[in-house]
């Protein structure tokens, strides 16, 4: 028996069979904001073997999808739904496509289909069937087999509509070697910060977790396979090594559920990565974040990592009291989240982090003790204050377990629940509507994420701008708006958790806090840019060393 | 007003921050926008081919009574 791997079957099944038709392209269309790596990794794929992808952010002009599906006469149109809340907005572009005579097979992957594939064949009456979980050797099938003209029913891990009920083919199991991917694609103009490109890959797929609130757990549970998949450190290392080289990048952010870090093998993992990243002499050149839990940070392997590029660390830490995290089933307590604050502020790592202030087993104590968190950990301004009420998703545990006792609300795209005390819903409603949270925290043009950006700058700094007089200086003044900020913030909670434990009404001024909004950020700007004016000479020299040697020889 | 390099201006956090509910209201609002908008075309479409439908079968009738039939 030949060693024939997962990857190969589909290949091997289709040029046996003479099935495979790749005159006609397949079309991807998905959330392309930051590059869409699910996207990238179907493309690299179906180009693999034989396809030419065309693929298309779902937020173009709607005009510009339909003529370009209708001039390219696919075999399939793939979605990638990232998020169930765009559920409609997909619903309405295929409606749209359809209307123009589109007629080919429309499929939909991501989470949430996955997870909730006769939901997302009731939402969206226009597709055909639904790629259900990893679906790079799934699709493929699919457009072999359509594109043949052969029945595509039978192909595994997919959900349709027939006979008047929702029917599933049996599962595919999760790619087994990663490593035998292509590398995505990523025929996309790189984000940039302060002039350095950064792109995004991944070192795993998959979590060992099981946090109540999250569906990627339930996503690599339901399908048969091993959980999490790690690549070869050096295979990581080799991919970014050519992007950097080809390419000129400098950034590289892991969108890894959980970067391989816990326990005796992932631990590992990434001391081998590290010693890949020093060994290549790649540490000196590029920098990279992660994302991680709290209980897998810790001094020795963290401080290795910063000196091979590690810049940024962003933790989930989510809750600051002990029942939140219970709730949250994050099998971490307080302590290790401050431990963790603590150990990245030492060995001097930025990081940042998401928290839930509001969980459905919130209390005002509760909501008291995350503050109080917060407080601790970043009342200094090493990082601006972000949190936000965690949102029942389909998939979650959490989630059933609030229908299950009758407390979810909304719909899928405006998921909600009832907190168990009034008045913390009172308190929520505050913060939210009369104390627009939102302006400060979240949203493009909200002060926090600008603070924090302003922080991710100061990082680059540092590591791919050394010798920049002036930066102590700079980083003092950014951590005191930054702390000032925070306590405006802070204090804003506590007067509304003040008011709703004593039964008073809000009477916060949402003008006032507007004009300390837009204070905080005139200031911010005024002073980063400042900054940057001084230094731009050395900046601009330090992006373009080619050009000094240019006006050298000249 | 600081003169700065385009490179180095600053510009807003372009990482994609997933609970950020502000982009699925703007994106829900649009959409909403959008169907009001396809429902007004259709409705319209709808009454351009009626009235066309009524023109034909005015002329049909027309015709028929010109023939004398």
């Amino acid at each position: 028996m030949p060693d024939v791997s997962l990857e190969q079957l589909p290949t091997i099944f289709s040029q046996a069979h003479g099935l495979r038709n790749t005159e006609r392209p397949v079309l991807l269309i998905g959330f392309q904001h930051q590059g869409n790596l699910g996207i990238g990794y179907l493309t690299s794929t179906l180009r693999q073997h034989g396809y030419s992808v065309l693929t298309y952010d779902f937020e173009a002009e709607p005009d510009l999808i339909v003529n370009a599906a209708k001039q390219s006469n696919p075999i399939i149109i793939g979605f990638s739904l990232i998020f169930q809340f765009y559920v409609r907005k997909f619903a309405f572009l295929m409606r749209r496509l359809r209307d123009a005579g589109v007629n080919c097979h429309f499929t939909m992957g991501g989470h949430f289909p996955s997870l909730s594939y006769a939901e997302t064949l009731r939402l969206v009456p226009e597709l055909d069937s639904v790629v259900r979980f990893e679906g790079e050797m799934t699709l493929l099938e699919l457009a072999d087999v359509i594109g043949a003209g052969k029945e595509w029913r039978d192909v595994h891990g997919i959900a349709y509509r027939g006979n008047g009920e929702v029917v599933t083919t049996p599962m595919r199991a999760l790619v087994d070697d990663l490593d035998k991917l292509p590398y995505p694609d990523r025929n996309f103009e790189p984000e940039t910060a302060l002039g350095r490109k950064a792109l995004p890959l991944l070192a795993s797929r998959g979590c060992a977790r099981t946090c109540s609130f999250c569906s990627i757990q339930t996503f690599y549970r339901a399908a048969p396979g091993k959980i999490v998949r790690t690549r070869k450190p050096s295979k990581v290392v080799e991919e970014m090594r050519m992007m950097h080289e080809e390419r000129g990048i400098t950034i590289f952010l892991f969108q890894d559920d959980d970067f391989p870090l816990f326990g005796p093998v992932w631990r590992r993992w990434a001391a081998d990565f590290v010693e890949n990243m020093q060994s290549t002499g790649l540490a000196q050149r590029v920098i990279w974040k992660i994302n991680c839990r709290a209980d897998a940070v810790e001094p020795q392997l963290f401080a290795a990592m910063r000196d091979a590029g590690l810049y940024l660390v962003y933790m989930g830490l989510e809750s600051g009291n002990e029942e939140g995290l219970k709730v949250l089933h994050k099998q971490v307590t307080v302590e290790q989240n401050i431990r963790a604050v603590q150990i990245l502020k030492e060995i001097g790592l930025l990081f940042e982090f998401g928290f839930m202030m509001f969980d459905p087993s919130s209390t005002l104590e509760s909501v008291r003790a995350n503050l109080n968190f917060l407080r601790q950990i970043i009342g200094d301004g090493a990082a601006a204050a972000v949190f936000c009420r965690m949102l029942p998703y389909d998939g979650t545990p959490i989630k059933d377990d609030l229908e299950r006792t009758g407390r979810l609300r909304g719909d899928v795209c405006n998921p909600s629940y009832d907190f168990l005390d009034s008045r913390v819903t009172a308190l929520y409603e505050s913060l939210s509507g009369i104390v627009d949270v939102w302006g400060w925290i979240h949203g493009y043009r909200a002060l926090s994420p600008q603070l924090n950006w302003a922080w991710n700058e100061i990082a680059i700094m540092n590591r791919l701008f050394p010798g920049i007089s002036g930066m102590e200086e700079y980083k003092n003044t950014l951590r005191f708006i930054t702390q000032k900020s925070n306590e405006v913030l802070f204090g804003i909670v506590q007067d509304l958790l003040d008011n709703a434990e004593k039964g008073l009404p809000q009477n916060s001024s949402h003008a006032k806090l507007d004009q300390r909004k837009q204070q905080f950020l005139d200031e911010l700007l005024l002073e980063r840019n400042g900054f940057v004016e001084r230094n731009q000479d050395l900046f601009l020299n330090m992006l373009h060393p080619e050009r000094i040697r240019e006006a050298a020889t000249a | 007003m600081p003169h700065i390099d385009p490179e180095l201006i600053f510009h807003r956090k372009w990482w994609w921050d997933p609970i950020d509910m502000e982009i699925f209201k703007e994106l829900e609002q649009t959409v909403q926008r959008q169907v009001v908008a396809i429902s007004l075309e259709t409705q319209a479409q709808i009454l351009k081919v009626q009235a066309e439908g009524v023109a034909r079968i005015g002329n049909a009738v027309a015709g028929a009574k010109q023939s004398g039939r």
